[in-house]
């Protein structure tokens, strides 16, 4: 992931900073937001250990009550989504996170922080981790408005490579072309492929599992 | 998949209009005992078969096919757990809903397909 955040948005934080009613400590430090390669989740960490991966998922719970910028912007990446409190647009990865920079500071007592990481019993035989965290968290606009009051969840995946390591999925943009494939058919076996769907019409590519 | 019944509704709707297609990736809780049978990851493609019959008998009849053991074309979409993507006929992504469960949204999707079929 590539995030050049910090210098875009100083002169915008400066000025927010510098607003008359801008509360003390909110955000004073500029993130520092670098190119995250890669993916090292918790000391010595280990995928196929449960204790390994709770310690991962509440240290990023820790950065997101601390506003520690790497993390976050690890969290929040393309595919993950944020609502904000009600009259704000949800925001999905980049965008929160540069409307967390810009705009507003976060005030989370950790001990309302909620997480919930699933079954780690399962995560361990699978080739993917999940990440989701229920939140409760209040959100103090730089300039000096009311604290609003945000709650939610978020999720973010992870696919084991071969090394262990893992990284998060991302998927085509809008506008981008459609990842072609071609699959057996549920019953019969005969092979669909996009290809043949497409020409005439739009195509309703719809995913889904039981549970 | 919390709105099944919408997405056949959708379908039935629209069947005409556009081609669907559903695709059956993973199970999203394997371990979870739905209709007092547990759900385990399939891992062989007959497991995986019958997986996918069990999710659309008697709910959904949209055209359905079985990503493969590698989850391939669910990690090329980003898919899991649920995902709906509409594509114009050119093959160009014209909208896409969040990851499901927390983003499935039927009538955005289906907003989003007339848009394209106005234009």
């Amino acid at each position: 992931m590539k995030l050049s955040f910090g210098a875009a948005l100083l002169p915008l934080i400066l000025v927010a900073c510098a607003a008359p009613d801008a509360p003390e400590a909110a955000g004073d430090a500029v993130p520092h937001v670098g190119p995250v390669e890669g993916f090292q989740p918790a000391e010595n960490f280990d995928p196929d250990d449960v204790a390994s991966i709770r310690e991962s998922r509440d240290r990023w719970v820790r950065a997101f009550a601390e506003g520690d910028a790497e993390p976050l912007a690890f969290i929040f990446q393309q595919e993950a989504v944020m609502a904000w409190p009600e009259g704000l647009p949800a925001v999905t990865g980049d965008e929160l996170f540069a409307a967390y920079t810009a705009e507003l500071a976060f005030d989370v007592p950790s001990e309302q922080y909620i997480t919930d990481g699933g079954d780690p019993r399962t995560m361990t035989r699978l080739p993917w981790v999940s990440y989701y965290a229920d939140y409760t968290l209040t959100l103090t606009p730089r300039d000096g408005g009311d604290p609003m009051a945000s709650s939610g969840r978020f999720m973010t995946r992870f696919h084991r490579q071969p090394d262990g390591s893992l990284e998060v999925i991302h998927g085509p943009a809008v506008g981008d072309p459609a990842p072609r494939f071609a699959l057996n058919e549920m019953r019969g076996g005969e092979e669909t492929a996009l290809a043949d769907l497409l020409g005439e019409k739009p195509v309703v590519l719809v995913f889904g599992s039981y549970t | 998949m919390n709105s099944v019944v919408d997405t056949e509704d959708w379908y039935q709707a629209s069947r005409d209009r556009a081609n669907f297609l559903m695709v059956y990736i993973e199970e999203a809780h394997p371990g979870n005992t739905v209709a007092g049978m547990e759900v385990h990851a399939a891992t062989t493609i007959e497991e995986k078969q019958a997986l996918a019959e069990l999710c659309t008998s008697g709910n959904l009849s949209l055209p359905t096919v079985l990503d493969k053991l590698d989850n391939a074309v669910e990690i090329a979409y980003a898919a899991f757990p649920d995902r709906i993507y509409v594509l114009d006929a050119d093959g160009v992504i014209r909208y896409k809903t969040t990851p499901g469960p927390f983003g499935w949204d039927v009538a955005e999707s289906a907003a989003a397909l007339e848009r394209l079929l106005a234009e």
